[in-house]
Formats: C-alpha cells, sequence, structure tokens
C-alpha cells in the first residue's frame, strides 16, 4: 500500500478524517520508530555538537548562580526603583513556556483531540524543563538560598510561620505544585514506554536503568485500567491548575499597586501569553528534532499546523489584552495609570514595547497563510520571534512599570549587568541540555498513546 | 532491574518490609532533623572553658554575691556588662593572692590588658535584647540564665531561642516576680504565680510585644 | 510440551503463557476464559483494548474515590493550616487585612487540594497495581517480551485450583490463541541473598549513629563552639560592647576613654555631692533629700556591694570576711564594724569618700556604684548605726508600746 502522502494528512475534507500517523504503521513499528532513537549507541553529531553548546551554556549558569551565591544578590543588576529585574522577567518567561505543555498533555487529552498523542510527551517535556529553569530564578534572587526552606511551613525554633496571605507565597505553593504534578503526569505517562524500552534493551545497563523506572510494569488489563483512570485523572487536575499557575504569577503584580500591574486583567492575559510562548517553544524544538530524530511520520505537518494556528488564536487573545489594558486605563481616567501606558509607548523602554508588538501581534499574522503554517524554516523564524517577543513583554510590564513610578525623584533605569544576562543565556542552555537528554534515552513519542489510535492496530 | 531479577523471588517477598522502611525513612529523617536541629541540641550545655576557671558556684551560690556586684550594668544598660580585673581584684588583692589559677587576673590587673573571658549566652547580632527592660519589670535572671550559682563552669542551661523568647512575650505572667528579687536564684513565689502575674503586669504596664521590630531593628 | 523435558532443576511451572492475534481475540478469549472459571489469570496488551477489563470480570478501580479522598484531605488541611498558623498561633497585622479571609486563602487551599490529588492518583495508581514489582516470573520469558511492543497475552497461573496442563492449553486453542507455552519460576531464590543481612546490620548500625551523636549533643554539656548552620548574620561586622577588635593594637572594640574624660551629667561644680567636701572639708550633711525611698534604695545596694564583707548589720562579719578567717588569709583584715564609735562620729563626707575611694585594705567602689547610690549607701549605713543607739523618742508613738 502506498504511503499517505502529505496532501491526505493536511485534507480540510470534512466528510474524511485526516490519518493521525502517516505511513502504513504497524504496532511493532511505532516502537520501532521511537526506540530506535533511544537506542541508538552513537548520536549523530548535530546532537553532540547541540549537547556541547547547552552544556557549555549550563555551566555558565551554574557559574553564575556560584558567583552569585558567594558575592550576594548585588551582582544583579536589581536596583531602586527596579528591584525585579531579570530573575522575575526569567522566572515569568520560564514558568509561561511550560504551559504549553500542559495544555497539550492535559486539556486537549480531556477534548479528546487525539492529534495530541504523538507530540504530547515532548510538549510535557518541555514544560517540566521549562519548569526547572523557572524555579532556579526566584529561588537564587532570595539571596540566601541555603535558607529557602523558611518559606515552607514547617514546626521551627523561630515558631514563625509563612504569610500565606501574600502573592508571593501563593506563586511558591503553585509552582511547586505545577512542577510536582508535571513530573507526575509525565512519568506515569512514561512508564510503559520506559517497559517497552526495557523490554527490548540489548544491554545490561540499559536493560537494569529502564527495568528500574519501568517498576515492573506488564501492562496487564488491570494495569492499564488503573493507569487510563489515573492519567484522566491527572489531566482532569492538571487543567485547572496550568490555569491557575500562570494567573498566580500574574498576581504577584496585579496584588501590588503599581500603575501598570494592578489590573484585573492579568489572570486571563497572562495565561493567554504563556499558552502563546509555550506553543511557540513547541514549534520551537518540534521542527528541528522531527527533521534530527526522524520522526516526520509521527510528528506531522497536521500537528504543526494545528500548533500555527493555535499561536495565531492565543497570540489575537494577547493582542485584545494589549488593547484592553489601554482601554482601562483610558477608561478608568486614573492620571497614573494612562502615565504608565504613555510611558510604555513613548518613554525610555518604547523600544522594549514596539518590539514586543511587532513580534506578539504582527508577526503571527503571517500564520493567515497556509505557506508559513506548513513550511518548517518558515513557521521557526516566527515561533522563535514569538519567544523573543514573550520574553520582551515581561521586561517592559516589569523594568517599565517599575522605573517610572508615582514618584517623579524615585525614577531610575534599569541596567542589567553581565551575570543578569548570563543567567539567562545559561538557562536557556539548561533548557536544552535537559531537552537532548530526554531526547537521546527517552521515549520522545508516547508509544502506548500512539498505538491506540492507529487505524492499523490490529493487523486483521 | 527486570529481566535480571526474574529469578530473584525474595525481592518479591521483601517488598512489605522494604515499603516499611520506606515509609519509616521519612519519618526518621524527620525526627533526626527536628530532635538535632532544635536550639536544646544545638546551644543548650554549651560550656565553654574560660582563661580562669572562676566558679559561679562558689561565688554566687556559697558566698551568695549579688549578681549585680559584678555585672554592674544590668540594670541601666542593654548589655550586662562582665566585670572587669578590678571588680575582681576588691577581693583577690587579699584573698588567695598568690594562686596559680588566678595568675591572669593578676597580669591583667599589672598590665591593664583585659582577660579574654568567653561569652556564653551570646544573641546574633541581628536581635538587639535589652536586660534593663527585663531587670526592671521583674524577669528573672534565673528566667533565661538557669541555676548559675550552682554552675562550677557556666554553660547555657535554656534555648535562648526566638521560639522560646516569643513563649514568655507571648505568655510572661510565670516568668515575672516583684522587681527587687530579680536575682534571687531560688526565690519561690508565696502566692499564686499567675495572679502574682497578673498583678506585676499591671503594676508596671507589661505588654510584651511581637512585632518582629521589637528584637529586630 | 512437557516441563520437565525442557527445564531442569529447582525450576517449576508458574503458569500457561497464551499469545493471541490482536485485540479483539483477546477480548473474545478473556470472556472465555472467565466463563470457564479461572480466577488466576490476567490479559496483556501493548496498549489500553477498551472493554477488556468488563469482559474479564473486574471490577472498576477505587482509585477515584481515593483521589476525592486526598483531594479533600489536601483542601481541609489548608484550610487549618493557613487558619492555624496565620490567625491563631502566630497572628499579625499585614496591609490591614484579616488574619483569616477566603480571598487570601483560596489560592493556597486550591493549590494543596491539586497536590494531594495528583500524588493520590500517581501513588494510588502505582500501589493499587502492586507497583513496583521488580520480580515477576514472566519476566524471564522472551516471548512475553513482546507484550510491550506488539504482543496480546493471557497467563493463567498454576495456582489456579482448575489450572492442569492440558486441560487449560486445550481452552486455550479452543479459544483461538497463536501459541502457547509455559513459564516457569526458573531456580527461584525465595530466601535472601548472602550479603543481604550484613548490609542490613551495618545499614541499621550506620542509622543508629546520627540519634547517638544528637543525644550526646542534648544531654551532655560541651566546650566545643554552638552548631549554628545558617550563621549568616549572627556576626555582624559591627561592635558590640566588650567585644574584641582586630583593629586597635590592645584588641579591644570598646575604647578606654581618655585620661581625664569626664562622663556627660557627672556633677562637677557638685562638690558636696561629687566629692563629699564642703569647703574642701568632708560634708557632715547630705547634698541629697533625705528620704525613706532613699534609705530603702541604700539598703538595696548595701546588700548587693557592701554586706559580703560588712555583714548585713554591718558589723564586718560578712560572708567574705568570715570566709576569709576560716582560709587563715595572711592579708585579710576584718573591716571594722560600723558601730564603733570611731566610725559613727565620721561625717557622712568621710563615709562617702570611703566608698568612692576606699580606705587601706578596702579597695575603690566609685567605678561600681554610681554617685547617688553611694550617698544612699551612707545613708543606710547612718540607719544601721542608730539602730544600735536609738533612744525610746526616735520611735513613733504608736510603736513605743510594742517594743515595752
Amino acid at each position: 500500500m502506498p504511503a499517505i502522502t502529505h496532501e491526505d494528512n493536511m485534507t480540510q475534507d470534512p466528510t474524511r478524517r485526516a490519518p493521525l500517523v502517516l505511513g502504513e504503521p504497524d504496532l511493532a513499528s511505532v516502537t520501532e520508530t521511537v526506540c530506535r532513537i533511544a537506542e541508538r549507541p552513537g548520536a549523530t553529531p548535530a546532537w553532540y555538537v547541540a549537547f556541547v553548546v547547552s552544556v557549555a551554556l549550563t555551566l555558565i549558569l551554574f557559574g553564575s548562580i556560584g558567583y552569585l551565591i558567594i558575592h550576594g544578590i548585588g551582582v544583579l543588576g536589581n536596583n531602586s526603583p527596579v528591584f525585579w529585574g531579570f530573575p522575575i522577567i526569567n522566572f515569568v518567561f520560564w514558568i509561561g513556556i511550560g504551559h504549553a505543555g500542559t495544555l497539550i498533555s492535559a486539556i486537549l487529552f480531556l477534548f479528546r483531540q487525539k492529534w495530541r498523542t504523538s507530540i504530547n510527551r515532548f510538549a510535557e517535556a518541555m514544560t517540566i524543563f521549562a519548569v526547572a529553569c523557572a524555579g532556579i530564578f526566584p529561588a537564587v534572587h532570595v539571596g540566601r538560598i541555603w535558607v529557602i526552606y523558611w518559606l515552607a511551613p514547617y514546626p521551627n525554633q523561630m515558631a514563625l510561620w509563612p504569610n500565606f496571605r501574600s502573592p508571593l507565597l501563593w506563586d511558591v505553593v503553585a509552582v511547586s505544585t505545577y512542577a510536582t504534578v508535571s513530573l507526575l503526569f509525565w512519568y506515569l505517562g512514561m512508564i510503559p514506554d520506559l517497559a517497552t524500552l526495557r523490554d527490548r534493551a540489548t544491554t545490561k545497563p540499559r536493560s537494569i536503568l529502564y527495568g528500574l523506572f519501568a517498576l515492573g510494569w506488564r501492562g496487564s488489563a488491570s494495569q492499564w485500567h488503573r493507569f487510563e483512570t489515573a492519567y484522566l485523572l491527572l489531566a482532569a487536575l492538571a487543567t485547572p491548575l496550568v490555569l491557575s499557575v500562570h494567573s498566580v504569577v500574574s498576581f504577584d503584580f496585579a496584588v501590588a499597586q503599581l500603575p501598570g500591574w494592578h489590573t484585573t486583567i492579568f489572570p486571563p492575559y497572562f495565561v493567554a501569553g504563556a499558552i502563546f510562548s509555550g506553543c511557540a517553544m513547541v514549534v520551537t524544538l518540534a521542527v528541528p528534532a522531527r527533521a534530527i530524530f526522524g520522526l516526520k511520520s509521527l510528528i506531522t505537518m497536521r500537528h504543526l499546523d494545528n500548533m500555527n494556528k493555535l499561536i495565531l488564536g492565543t497570540s489575537m487573545l494577547v493582542a485584545y489584552a494589549y488593547m484592553v489594558e489601554w482601554f482601562m486605563a483610558w477608561y478608568g481616567g486614573n492620571p497614573k495609570e494612562i502615565f504608565a501606558f504613555v510611558n510604555r509607548a513613548l518613554g525610555p523602554y518604547a523600544w522594549g514595547y514596539w518590539l514586543m508588538v511587532l513580534c506578539n501581534v504582527v508577526v503571527p499574522q503571517l500564520f493567515w497563510f497556509k505557506k508559513w503554517r506548513t513550511t518548517p524554516w518558515l513557521m521557526l523564524i516566527v515561533a522563535i520571534l514569538v519567544n523573543v517577543g514573550m520574553w520582551m513583554e515581561r521586561f517592559v510590564i516589569i523594568v517599565a512599570s517599575l522605573s517610572r513610578d508615582f514618584l517623579p525623584s524615585s525614577w531610575g533605569m534599569f541596567k542589567p549587568t553581565s551575570i543578569d544576562i548570563l543567567m539567562m543565556i545559561g538557562s536557556f542552555g539548561l533548557f536544552f541540555t535537559l531537552f537532548l537528554l530526554f531526547c537521546r534515552f527517552l521515549p520522545v513519542v508516547a508509544m502506548a498513546e500512539v498505538k491506540a489510535v492507529l487505524p492499523t492496530r490490529d493487523p486483521r | 532491574m527486570y529481566r535480571e531479577t526474574a529469578h530473584m523471588e525474595w525481592i518479591d517477598r521483601v517488598r512489605p518490609v522494604a515499603g516499611a522502611v520506606l515509609a519509616l525513612t521519612p519519618i526518621y529523617l524527620i525526627t533526626l532533623v527536628y530532635w538535632g536541629g532544635a536550639p536544646r541540641t544545638t546551644d543548650v550545655g554549651y560550656s565553654p572553658l574560660q582563661p580562669i576557671p572562676f566558679s559561679h558556684a562558689l561565688h554566687a551560690g556559697k558566698i551568695r554575691l549579688d549578681c549585680r556586684y559584678c555585672h554592674t550594668t544590668v540594670e541601666n544598660a542593654a548589655f550586662a556588662a562582665v566585670p572587669h580585673t578590678s571588680i575582681c581584684m576588691n577581693c583577690h588583692a587579699t584573698i588567695t593572692p598568690d594562686s596559680t589559677q588566678l595568675e591572669p587576673l593578676r597580669q591583667s590587673a599589672s598590665t591593664g590588658d583585659p582577660i579574654r573571658w568567653v561569652r556564653v549566652h551570646d544573641l546574633p547580632d541581628y536581635t538587639y535584647f535589652n536586660h534593663s527592660a527585663h531587670v526592671a519589670r521583674g524577669v528573672g535572671c534565673v528566667a533565661c540564665h538557669g541555676r548559675i550559682d550552682r554552675m562550677e563552669q557556666v554553660y547555657q542551661e535554656l534555648p535562648i531561642s526566638m521560639g522560646w523568647c516569643l513563649d514568655c512575650h507571648r505568655n510572661p505572667t510565670p516568668h515575672l516576680r516583684p522587681s527587687e528579687l530579680v536575682t534571687d536564684m531560688d526565690w519561690i513565689p508565696d502566692e499564686d504565680p499567675h495572679a502574682l502575674g497578673i498583678r506585676l503586669m499591671q503594676t508596671h504596664g507589661i505588654l510584651p510585644s511581637t512585632d518582629c521590630s521589637t528584637c529586630h531593628r | 510440551m512437557n516441563p520437565v523435558a525442557e527445564q531442569s532443576g529447582t525450576s517449576q511451572v508458574a503458569g500457561i503463557l497464551a499469545e493471541f492475534r490482536d485485540s479483539e481475540d483477546l477480548v473474545a478469549a478473556a470472556a472465555g476464559v472467565r466463563a470457564a472459571g479461572y480466577s488466576q489469570w490476567e490479559a496483556y496488551s501493548p496498549f489500553p483494548v477498551h472493554g477488556l477489563v468488563a469482559a474479564m470480570g473486574r471490577r472498576k478501580t477505587r482509585l477515584p474515590w481515593l483521589v476525592l479522598l486526598a483531594g479533600l484531605a489536601g483542601g481541609g488541611g489548608a484550610v487549618a493550616l493557613q487558619w492555624w498558623t496565620n490567625a491563631v498561633n502566630y497572628p499579625y497585622l499585614i496591609s490591614g487585612k484579616p488574619y483569616f479571609s477566603l480571598p487570601a486563602n483560596i489560592p493556597i487551599i486550591f493549590e494543596f487540594i491539586i497536590l494531594l490529588s495528583a500524588i493520590a492518583a500517581f501513588g494510588g495508581c502505582l500501589a493499587l497495581s502492586k507497583l513496583p514489582q521488580w520480580y515477576h516470573p514472566l519476566a524471564a520469558s522472551p516471548r512475553f517480551r513482546r507484550a510491550s511492543t506488539d504482543g496480546f497475552f493471557i497467563t493463567i497461573d498454576a495456582s489456579d485450583p482448575c489450572f492442569d496442563d492440558a486441560i487449560t492449553t486445550q481452552l486455550l486453542q479452543s479459544l483461538g490463541t497463536v501459541t502457547t507455552e509455559f513459564f516457569y519460576r526458573i531456580d527461584s531464590k525465595r530466601g535472601l541473598p548472602k550479603y543481604a543481612i550484613p548490609t542490613i546490620a551495618i545499614l541499621s548500625a550506620l542509622a543508629l549513629l546520627p540519634p547517638v551523636w544528637i543525644a550526646k549533643a542534648r544531654y551532655k554539656q560541651s566546650s566545643l563552639p554552638r552548631i549554628h548552620l545558617v550563621r549568616d548574620m549572627d556576626l555582624q561586622s559591627k561592635y558590640l560592647p566588650q567585644q574584641t577588635s582586630s583593629f586597635f593594637v590592645d584588641g579591644r572594640g570598646m575604647r578606654p576613654p581618655v585620661p581625664g574624660t569626664i562622663a556627660v551629667g557627672t556633677p562637677v561644680e557638685n562638690t558636696h555631692l561629687r566629692l563629699g567636701t564642703v569647703h574642701g572639708l568632708p560634708a557632715s550633711s547630705f547634698p541629697l533629700d533625705v528620704t525613706a525611698e532613699l534609705v530603702e534604695r541604700g539598703r538595696q545596694r548595701y546588700n548587693v556591694y557592701c554586706a559580703t564583707c560588712h555583714g548585713l548589720a554591718g558589723d564586718g562579719d560578712g560572708i567574705t570576711s568570715q570566709l576569709a578567717f576560716d582560709r587563715e588569709e595572711p592579708k585579710w583584715i576584718r573591716p571594722l564594724s560600723f558601730h564603733l564609735e570611731l566610725v559613727r562620729d565620721q561625717p557622712a563626707g568621710l563615709l562617702y569618700q570611703t566608698i568612692s575611694d576606699g580606705i587601706r585594705k578596702m579597695p575603690a567602689y566609685g567605678s561600681q556604684i554610681p554617685i547617688q547610690d553611694r550617698w544612699a549607701i551612707v545613708l543606710y549605713v547612718r540607719a544601721l548605726q542608730r539602730s544600735r543607739n536609738a533612744s525610746i523618742e526616735d520611735v513613733p508613738t504608736d510603736l513605743r508600746e510594742y517594743l515595752r
């Protein structure tokens, strides 16, 4: 039988369901395609080059953190009046990236969007690695990282408790819950696939390690039954969770009285922006990954097309939020609030504001064209620009608002130090290092899930 | 850990025990941290060697010298001064003037260099404790320092941790006494201590604050 | 298919493994096995096959109830935690917010519900499935390895009461199996390995070390510095009273005053008060108002500073004095009794000067006792002296009767 062509997968004919997987794969070939990536004795040169670069950047990150810990947070650019500088920008940026992963793995699962199956695993991995990168910044910016455990409510000799009425503590709880739930969700889904890798293992270390983490999974009917129940429950729990996490992150700002922060639109605005940036990151990762690892038949053009449509949709949500902020500033009639927005557009950080608008609002409109949605290198350009734009959004919200608040005498400019910049670049290194290791050693596609949606899953 | 262990049935048989051990491990660790990290473990019992083996048991206990004879600033200053050499020499110029143990004292008296006593009860530098405020309102020395009059070598008897301070700031009544009796080591109230505490709180207007800035500035 | 012929040693048949072509065959066969009355059996597939659990006659999992319970516990726990810590145990006011109010506490309640539910869903799924389970006889079967790729299997355990080599095989064949084979417990080691007991013993002994060390730290005194893991601002770069300094040659943080310095507030002009002299001669009057409070103050200070040598009544028989005599200190001279006429006749200013500057073997107390307190002591000494040389006229009239 001839392989199903590109066009067939992209069909818009509503009477025909487009196939989720290209070619004519059977159960064994799905296993073979996915496991081959993890089982290859040596990686491709491209992987090694990418890995060395990422590890170098990661070392820069940890070096900067070490320098920061030894010298104190004075090495960062945070200073009056911009007390929240790069650490918070990077934190919000990374935590936002994670959101698309949960959207794909949990929300689309609840909506029974079966096209998600082949990309959900690495979207979830992306979530976890992004949350790991995000967690670093608030952790190190507290200054004395060795007493970070004071954030936890535990009975102590000081007889003190955390202030649960503070958005910053909500943030701690929300982000750590998000990290935990994402990790459990990811690992639970991976157990059957780890068992596959275990059963195919040809070397002893692989057999032992995959065996250890597969926890003795055998795929019995009762195990599958509980697995499916637990997976559904975790998806149902992760869905409201992911909406809450960025809402809570936005409370860090919205609960403060600073003009430009103190608005009720922040929670939905932040969640939309988070999913927007996360989808862009999925595309950024998926385009090279499917080319390098030979996953084009599993991560099809239709997947990318769908992701790009999501980017377009969320871009317009974000654009709407930008407009509503202006409207509310004008309609609210508060001169401080109006000034905050005029200052964003025309003040010293106007370049940031307009770069943000260009990347987040204007550029994604290219996805109205099918050519941009379905050409890998074109969509990669847009996706990367969206990542830049979303980073700039956080920069504008935090720095532009803080640098000019109520009292002109205390206005000031923010200047990042080299440590700020190195930590930001280094966090990308950590993210890509983890992602490359994941691609190399773990099942990048949820095999069991793909098998369950195969049209040809039964040989008859 | 599956194919390799396919003949090790004992793995299955030890699972309940392993599970129990795994469940108990956090309890073990938490107990260790709480028990080991408590100020009663880390701080209480600190008893540094002093340059002269000065015995509070002799001076405050047997001779019954008043605390304030040596620690003269305690009623008027935040800091309860360690006595200067000349206070020691008040008596030791004539009593046991030739003792070998007092050699550092004589040296200090002749050269003017202070004796480097090692401080036992030492709060962190970010805690501003005021002795005079407590002594004037009738918090006995013994409340924080324990039975100094029974110590050959002074040691820390009480935790002196923040939570411990707060215990008293939240409920000072059991620790109050008439202010002229603050230095009395073995004083026992001859009335209901609670009633006495309440009365003293009213007389002195004691309303201990638990705000951060009470002790940290 | 004689197991004994294929396997030797201690291996024994653990059950029978039958492969099926696809998931539909598997579901049909499962219904057949169930109908045949087996209880110790299981079906395996590389992906979840819908309808299989129902065909096997297994009941639905209780996991959702477990998760619900965990969620309720999380929510309830979060409410209790926030209420107790912020409103009861250490209530402090922040930005005028109420100590406990749902709007401010909902985010944490919500996150705790999710967190505990998720942990229960994950942990419950594993625990109910009896995972992790790193030993299973099926792991030895090369054929069964395909169960995680494309194999559909039914196993019937040898422990099943209906199990019989021939009959069970026949049943499975009638249900359309592709192939059947026995699987074994191969040389199954039921006992612990040799190294296990010593390892456990050593680990247990090591686990006892920290508690022992803590117990020692807790119940024994030590001259070692206190253990503070987080020292940070314990020792700040500032000088507190009587701290050492590496900056000054004499090593003191506190600087001795320049010779001749007079403290602020010293009554320089008032020589009567400061030196006890009037026109250069010891004053016989008091520079302070003589009041009952001053006498009382004098009594207190006398008992603190003087009584240890002079005795509580001023007889020169204080504890220190007695001790010095007991020890036969050659340099000790018994203090004079205040009740000697010689002392009684001294003017108050002279007594004051004696306290301030010392006399003969008595050291100066000027540095220990403030000026006002010295005068108070002088007054109290006067009172002590009067107590032995008073006439009945000195006693208030209403108390005279009492003395007689």
